[in-house]
């Protein structure tokens, strides 16, 4: 494989266990990592990331509420007042059915948000699959790919054996724009 | 570490056991004064504050039956200090003679009954029917209690059916209990939902009781490896939960309410919702019930923190506590001044303190945890993935 | 002990529960299949038909007239809103619950939510004379110069239905994007592009799953309250008014829990079939299906309590006009729904209380089924009852039954019938990934609880 597209090696394993101190271990050693798996992983997830990614798509979702809800008000007042009809002796602004306008679209502009920001922390939709992605990792492995220097390469790939990967790659750059899976 | 904690009893501190003295006394001595000074006030903070806290010892028992129907694993090492607040609902039984023989004070209509709600309000019926209720339910709690303590296989196949009837009882006879003791002190007023309402604020108050009694016991028994902060966080958002559905059911009165405008039913809306002082109260209510333990309990650290969780539960204890007293005034309360908490505070600073004391004497007599509960011994080694 | 289906999971492989989800995908659609389809489409085409001759006619050929101006499409719009319910419940509450049954029902009442809405968004539609006008309802800027009216609960509803539409569906569909994915790898063809495209390029990474869990959870908090809200405000359409038997502050949560009742049956009618064609049996236990008898046990309980509730408080008010309506309520021309809705549901699934009904199969399909005609009954008392007989006496009309109203409900239910049909062939029935998880956290608990003696090798016994 050329150097210059070499990027890494990636390592499947078939034990969730095994595969969960590999990634802490590489994680510990300082080098990017990518982990792939069937389930989401909660908990490797909350000791691998403690501030990630995840927190602002909680706040976008807050940011979107109160957009929504905001405009839920400005709407039903401005138009109840353009035309002001009076209907059961109510009055023309009358905030109970209001405020339950206003609680819909806080929950509708707060799912947009959250749909929004998650697309967007996940850069997706995405047109090609990485490089170093098997389809046993949706299915019944899990996946460790660790971004190193060709001259890194052995050691990584006699650790990975070492720590319990059945398989391990040696993973190169991929053209843009393929959809299909990477053959090697 | 199991044989520690299937000896463990829970005894207060001598301080907590002499605070609690003090409230019982402080509580009697205003009930003497305003027995002298302000009859109908004593009875109105009287009725107030025992349905209260009626209410929160009875849902000591319900929070362990629908615990253990809803096989909640997490809830189990809450149970007994949960269920245990059942040893005041005897003492509670008692206490409401008091307010049958203040019978004339409390329905105002007693010497003329409304025709049209008899033979439902007829005074045998009425006082007949409500002793019973409690007696029943009290009974049946100090069953569930005694069941539970005992805790072996049998036991275990007896509760697995009693909690059923624990939740059933509960919802239908303190809906009654709501009516006659709300809804009828005010005789032109009838609501369809009271019941509900009714039997729903005392399990919300309930659940706030429960996450203070817990943090409380975890750092009096230093039990943090047992009464972890994942298990405050559970009754923590049931806590949350209910809330908003407590404000839900309130909500969906004053909608409808609200709509129809009808003389028949707007009454007591306008007196909570426009006539000072009752608007007044009624913003305070919703702000410590609700609104306040919403904005709070919407963060998870919060939650997680027994000293934050404590505050929340605070806040929402005080906010039903002043609706009890607002649902019993509204219908009574007649004077033109502000309608004084201050005395239906003292007045359940006894209710407070005589409770209390029930639940310590019944905790300082069983094991803290249900250690022949085969659920509670998965709950100290299995702890499952939270989201 | 844990419950059998607690740790049974344990003994599958992860592959196992791929192959065994996306097997009823990946085949070809079999005869009996195709014969559904065709069934569920006949049956559309009635309600086609049906409408069709309404439009062509006008309103007066449905059984619509003075003073019962609502009457069977407002009852099936309620129902089938109702039904939507169960799948937010199963999939958002009992996920914030942390309930190990849910995965079993997730997607599939997922599905049946968006399709039950799709469903009852027809009905008002339906309801109009002028069917083409249906869009007035949406306050946009028109050349009349006039806006809804946001005072009433019919435009409530609109603001409602489609934001719980709209949150279902994003909650629905971004849930099946890891399936999507697997189906990608596993497709060949047109199938590869399709499940390609619908998987947005998911490859399950950290960088990927991170911000997914967040966002599961937190569209999980947000469609919770809208299982309070949407049938709140659909109960509002009738509590908001003056009529006895309908000016009741009780609707919002007894209309909830309705919902949340029928929709549940409807769960159970749908899942056993699933289950036996499908052979999802190790997935879809029976402790599973006795843990949603028990919902509907509760459910149950709330709705007779709310019957109690509005009976004692009628005759409590002492109001003359309240206490005639319940009276011909039960009393009436239409005494027969009536005491078939207290029957179905009320009694019927007292029978749940036994054992042997809740892991029966058949009790649990028959007792689903007679739910759901209870509920869909107890729609139509409530509504034509209070129409037929409202304050005086000289304005009181009843309502008949007419052969347009029944076509047009056989269609909505073979609409329904279609949209699922035509879901379990192409989207996997079970969350893939969520089962998994399930398999990795039962042999983590047999792990852990055998360590600590609590799991004795052959003693897992049924909940």
């Amino acid at each position: 494989m050329p150097a210059d597209r070499f990027v890494g090696v990636c390592a499947s394993f078939e034990d969730q266990k095994l595969w969960r101190a590999a990634t802490f271990a590489a994680q510990a050693s300082g080098q990017a990592i990518e982990a792939y798996g069937p389930v989401a992983d909660e908990q490797t997830m909350r000791l691998l990331r403690p501030h990630s990614t995840q927190n602002p798509v909680r706040l976008w979702t807050l940011l979107g509420g109160i957009f929504g809800g905001t405009i839920a008000f400005c709407m039903t007042i401005w138009m109840s007042r353009n035309w002001p009809l009076v209907v059961g002796g109510k009055p023309i602004v009358s905030w109970p059915p209001f405020i339950c306008i206003c609680f819909e679209m806080t929950v509708l502009y707060a799912s947009f948000a959250c749909m929004g920001s998650f697309l967007a922390y996940a850069r997706l939709p995405h047109l090609t699959l990485p490089a170093a992605y098997r389809p046993e990792f949706a299915v019944d492995h899990f996946g460790l790919f660790v971004a190193c220097a060709p001259i890194e390469a052995e050691h990584w790939q006699r650790q990975l054996i070492e720590q319990g990967a059945q398989w391990v790659w040696l993973i190169e750059n991929q053209p843009r724009g393929r959809l299909a899976l990477p053959t090697f | 570490m199991d044989e520690t904690l299937a000896q463990l009893r829970a005894t207060a501190t001598p301080h907590a056991r002499a605070l609690l003295w003090v409230l019982l006394t402080i509580g009697v001595v205003t009930a003497a004064v305003l027995s002298l000074t302000d009859h109908a006030r004593l009875w109105y903070d009287y009725l107030a504050n025992f349905l209260f806290f009626t209410g929160l010892a009875q849902n000591g028992i319900v929070w362990s039956a629908v615990t253990r129907g809803c096989n909640a694993r997490w809830a189990r090492p809450l149970q007994r200090i949960a269920e245990s607040l059942a040893g005041a609902l005897p003492l509670s039984v008692l206490l409401f003679i008091p307010l049958m023989l203040a019978r004339r004070t409390i329905w105002t209509w007693w010497s003329a009954p409304p025709q049209r709600k008899l033979p439902w309000l007829s005074h045998g019926f009425l006082l007949g029917r409500d002793f019973a209720i409690f007696a029943g339910l009290a009974a049946l709690s100090v069953y569930y209690l005694r069941v539970s303590v005992v805790g072996d296989e049998r036991a275990q196949r007896k509760l697995a059916r009693l909690w059923v009837v624990v939740v059933f009882a509960y919802c239908y006879l303190w809906t009654i209990i709501g009516l006659d003791l709300n809804v009828a002190l005010y005789p032109g007023w009838y609501d369809y939902i009271y019941g509900w309402y009714f039997f729903i604020v005392h399990w919300y108050g309930g659940l706030a009781l429960v996450s203070i009694l817990a943090i409380l016991w975890r750092r009096r028994l230093a039990l943090a490896h047992v009464i972890t902060d994942d298990i405050l966080h559970d009754n923590g958002e049931l806590t949350f939960a209910f809330g908003i559905f407590w404000a839900y059911l309130f909500w969906a009165q004053f909608m409808v309410l609200w709509y129809a405008n009808r003389q028949d039913d707007i009454t007591i809306l306008i007196r909570l919702s426009q006539q000072h002082p009752w608007v007044t109260l009624s913003w305070i209510t919703l702000a410590l019930g609700f609104f306040l333990p919403f904005g709070f309990g919407l963060s998870r650290v919060w939650k997680r923190r027994p000293a934050t969780l404590a505050y929340i539960a605070s806040l929402a204890l005080t906010g039903l506590w002043i609706s009890e007293n607002l649902m019993v005034d509204v219908s009574l309360w007649h004077r033109p001044s502000f309608p004084p908490l201050i005395t239906s505070a003292l007045i359940g600073c006894g209710f407070c303190g005589a409770y209390g004391l029930c639940y310590l004497w019944v905790l300082r007599r069983v094991t803290v945890f249900p250690m022949r509960d085969p659920v509670m011994l998965e709950a100290l080694v299995w702890h499952p993935a939270r989201h | 002990m844990p419950l059998r289906s607690e740790i049974e999971p344990a003994r599958f492989t992860l592959r196992e529960v791929s192959d065994e989800i996306l097997r009823p995908v990946e085949a070809p659609p079999s005869m009996r299949f195709l014969l559904g389809l065709a069934f569920s489409l006949l049956c559309v085409a009635i309600g086609v038909a049906a409408w069709g001759r309404q439009l062509y006619i006008g309103m007066g050929v449905s059984g619509l007239a003075w003073p019962v101006m609502w009457a069977m499409y407002i009852t099936c719009f309620v129902f089938w809103i109702g039904i939507a319910h169960s799948g937010t419940l199963i999939s958002a509450i009992l996920y914030l619950f942390r309930a190990k049954f849910r995965p079993s029902f997730s997607r599939a009442s997922e599905a049946m939510t968006i399709f039950a809405i799709a469903t009852a968004g027809l009905f008002p539609i339906l309801h109009l004379g002028r069917a083409w006008r249906f869009y007035w309802v949406f306050p946009y800027p028109n050349e009349r110069r006039i806006w809804v009216n946001f005072r009433s609960p019919l435009v409530l509803d609109i603001f409602a239905i489609s934001t719980y539409l709209t949150v279902s569906l994003i909650f629905w569909y971004l849930g099946m994007v890891p399936d999507f994915a697997e189906l990608r790898d596993r497709a060949l063809g047109w199938r590869r592009t399709l499940y390609g495209v619908l998987s947005l390029g998911w490859v399950g990474s950290l960088r990927q799953k991170a911000p997914f869990l967040k966002l599961y959870i937190l569209l999980a908090g947000l469609a919770t309250p809208l299982v309070l809200s949407v049938h709140t405000m659909v109960s509002w359409d009738f509590a908001l008014s003056l009529l006895p038997g309908w000016h009741e502050e009780i609707f919002p949560p007894y209309f909830v829990a309705g919902a949340i009742f029928s929709g549940l049956a409807m769960v159970l009618t749908l899942v056993i079939p699933l289950r036996h064609y499908f052979h999802f049996e190790n997935h879809i236990t029976m402790d599973h299906l006795e843990a949603l008898a028990k919902l509907i046990i509760l459910t149950s309980s709330i709705v007779a309590y709310s019957y109690a509730s509005e009976y004692f408080t009628a005759w409590y008010s002492g109001d003359t006009y309240e206490r005639t309506a319940y009276f011909l309520r039960a009393f009436g021309h239409y005494w027969k729904p009536f005491w078939i809705m207290s029957v179905c549901n009320v009694l019927v699934p007292l029978l749940f209380f036994f054992r042997r009904v809740r892991r029966s199969l058949v009790g649990l399909l028959v007792v689903s089924i007679l739910v759901n005609i209870g509920m869909f009954l107890e729609r139509l008392v409530i509504i034509v009852t209070t129409l037929a007989y409202s304050f005086d006496p000289g304005s009181w009309g009843l309502w008949h039954l007419t052969w347009v109203e029944v076509g047009i409900v056989i269609g909505s239910f073979g609409w329904f019938m279609t949209l699922f049909l035509l879901f379990v062939q192409f989207a996997p029935s079970l969350p893939i990934a969520e089962v998994k998880r399930d398999v990795l956290e039962a042999r983590d608990m047999v792990e852990t609880l055998t360590a600590a003696n609590l799991l004795p090798g052959e003693t897992v016994h049924a909940g």
